[in-house]
């Protein structure tokens, strides 16, 4: 075929350049994306769910999103009429600013703030802005996989301390008791969205379903409390308690992950057991949001170490008010407790009662009303967000969102492997990656 | 370090050992294929579909480069070469602005000239070994990606092979022009930390090994002293 060495060489030599070029345009994906023809249930109407099915519509797939409760937004919310400003009962921080959310903030021109308002301290029965002893003890490398509290006493902080770590547990939706000091360090090296916690003039909950969620209204069924998901055929069959059924190609289940643990949906067949154990290693306790309105500003900014409420909030941070709003920020067994309660009005009494003893009875006095949004209550959510677990392990999360038999696909903020569970952007960066998926899966 | 590094790589430059010298100074198109980087980019863009303006592949950009023939007594000439390229990818989405910018810096040593057809015909190659890094940093509106209190910022490094075909015109005695192109692959290239810079995101791609192809075509200008 070659006549001479040479002109062997020539032909190979230029034949390995058009290889190289070939192989770099196949990678790059430009020559043939795999289109994915079939329908998609998404099981859940948070920010997950209306995320993805934002996505498969601008992909032209068909899809329903089943969502359980009688409205879309899970753990994000808005409550109006309650003061002079629209507030977001779920979800109402953005961590960081460099993630799609702090794009989408950009692009739709939201007006947000950085939240960095100074702190004060319930500590040994006063209010004081700098606690005697240092309690960042957390953000170190190869912490033992002890809860926040066991690890605090390990580390010589006396029992006074326990209120203020409890605070430190509630910002990560958990109780102290429960928190692994090891894995909260462990997969918060992989955070990348930036610094600062921001707050929405506006609300955090319009962002997303001002701009998605009404995209994609039309494919929403409410009030379908999903009970079976089939995949033991080529289609994957979903009933609900109403006795609905919905056939799909592919189910992609956005729930919170209190759902999946209580085996409210049974799988058939039942889910792999490396799977479900992955689930029950994952964390998620109870959380309470309390707003309450006073006459007069006379509190903290932030107030942390409340033996009821570990951890306030002023709400009106970042809003254009006139009105003066708290909000108890209720995680773990605080939360428990307080939503063992008979009314809303015991819960509000026993908060006016903490906050009359940190401030001489200037709550009860200034009180104009409150609202409570008890998301342990909350049949389809039970709890505030995903934590790291004492007892779990770095691949815990990997294995729950594992997809299953190549139809089941698993998202929300608790699926989130990159160090961003907890957080919308990171419930939204699960959306992609499993439509992602989904689009290979052909 | 750094200031040793350049030391050393300036006496290779400008030895004065060498018995014969023949320096080179080259510059051009160069294109860069990293399968993991466009992914992720591809990713993040298949991801934001509000987005406008997407966000271009890290593939066009240009080099400079200088090489320095040298032939030590009784023993066949060599390249040194030490080349420079730069590649940008910028979506101007009018109230929000994403560039990447990505340096890239390689050092090989080279194998003599073979003629391709016979000898003292213009076409010639080349092959060489050397090392391909990068630095990957990504701005927003115009700053600096942050993310605890340093930028968001990837290095990369790898062996890297490199084949080049090129074509001599002598100007007159002591200068040449040759056009030329050169491939070059590194085939195990590290690059931990690009998806935090082109995805803001980290864990959602395999991205520490992958491989990394770049072809350069320019021109070059050789001066025999």
């Amino acid at each position: 075929m070659f006549d001479s060495r040479r002109k062997f060489l020539k032909a190979a030599g230029l034949g390995s350049l058009a290889l190289f070029f070939l192989s770099s345009c196949k990678k790059l994906g430009l020559s043939s994306k795999k289109k994915f023809k079939g329908n998609v249930i998404i099981i859940g109407g948070g920010a997950a769910g209306i995320y993805a099915g934002y996505l498969l519509k601008e992909l032209g797939i068909e899809f329903t999103i089943l969502e359980a409760s009688d409205k879309m937004g899970g753990r994000m919310g808005k409550l109006t009429g309650f003061s002079d400003y629209p507030i977001d009962l779920g979800a109402q921080w953005m961590h960081g600013n460099q993630s799609i959310v702090g794009e989408m903030v950009e692009l739709f021109q939201a007006d947000v703030s950085l939240d960095d308002t100074e702190y004060m301290y319930w500590f040994e029965n006063e209010l004081i802005p700098t606690l005697p002893k240092s309690v960042d003890i957390f953000d170190k490398d190869g912490l033992p996989d002890l809860s926040f509290a066991d690890f605090a006493m390990q580390k010589g902080l006396s029992p006074s301390y326990l209120p203020i770590i409890e605070s430190l547990a509630g910002d990560y939706g958990a109780d102290a008791s429960d928190l692994s000091a090891r894995w909260v360090y462990e997969e918060e090296q992989n955070w990348s969205s930036g610094e600062g916690d921001y707050k929405f003039k506006e609300t955090f909950y319009d962002l997303i379903f001002s701009n998605f969620g009404a995209q994609v209204a039309n494919n929403v069924t409410v009030n379908s409390i999903v009970n079976t998901i089939d995949y033991s055929s080529d289609k994957v069959l979903v009933s609900t308690n109403s006795g609905q059924q919905f056939s799909a190609d592919k189910v992609l289940i956005t729930v919170p992950i209190t759902i999946l643990q209580s085996n409210d949906i049974s799988f058939v067949p039942p889910l792999p057991v490396n799977k479900t154990t992955a689930f029950s290693k994952i964390g998620m306790g109870a959380g309470m949001k309390v707003f309450m309105k006073f006459s007069s500003h006379f509190f903290a900014d932030n107030i942390y170490g409340g033996a009821v409420c570990a951890a306030y909030f002023n709400d009106a941070i970042g809003k254009n008010t006139a009105d003066h709003v708290l909000i108890a920020f209720v995680m773990g067994q605080q939360a428990e407790a307080l939503s063992a309660m008979n009314s809303d009005q015991s819960i509000i009494n026993a908060l006016l009662a903490e906050l009359d003893t940190m401030y001489n009875g200037q709550a009860s006095a200034n009180f104009l009303g409150a609202f409570v949004q008890d998301y342990f209550k909350a049949p389809f959510i039970r709890g505030a967000y995903s934590y790291s677990k004492v007892g779990m392990n770095k691949n815990t999360r990997a294995i729950a969102a594992e997809s299953v038999n190549s139809c089941l696909f698993f998202g929300g903020e608790a699926m989130n492997l990159n160090g961003h569970h907890q957080t919308v952007h990171g419930a939204i960066e699960t959306a992609y990656r499993e439509v992602m998926k989904i689009m290979k899966e052909v | 370090m750094k200031n040793r590094c350049f030391f050393v790589l300036s006496c290779f430059f400008l030895s004065a050992y060498a018995s014969a010298q023949n320096y080179r100074i080259g510059l051009g198109y160069s294109f860069l294929n990293n399968s993991q980087w466009n992914q992720t980019i591809q990713l993040y863009n298949d991801s934001r579909p509000f987005l406008e303006e997407k966000q271009p592949l890290l593939q066009n950009g240009f080099f400079l480069s200088l090489d320095r023939m040298l032939k030590i007594e009784n023993k066949h000439p060599f390249s040194l070469s030490l080349a420079y390229s730069f590649f940008n990818s910028k979506a101007d989405n009018v109230v929000y602005v994403s560039k990447i910018n990505l340096h890239a810096l390689t050092f090989s040593f080279n194998s003599t000239k073979y003629y391709l057809i016979h000898k003292n015909t213009p076409l010639t190659f080349s092959f060489g070994a050397g090392i391909m890094s990068n630095y990957l940093e990504r701005n927003i509106n115009p700053n600096a990606t942050i993310n605890d209190d340093y930028p968001i910022r990837s290095l990369g490094i790898g062996p890297m092979l490199n084949l080049n075909f090129s074509y001599d015109i002598a100007l007159n005695k002591g200068v040449t022009i040759s056009p030329f192109v050169q491939v070059s692959f590194a085939p195990y290239y590290y690059s931990p930390g690009a998806e935090k810079c082109l995805n803001l995101t980290q864990g959602l791609m395999e991205e520490s090994w992958n491989n990394t192809l770049n072809i350069q075509a320019g021109l070059r200008f050789s001066c025999i002293k």
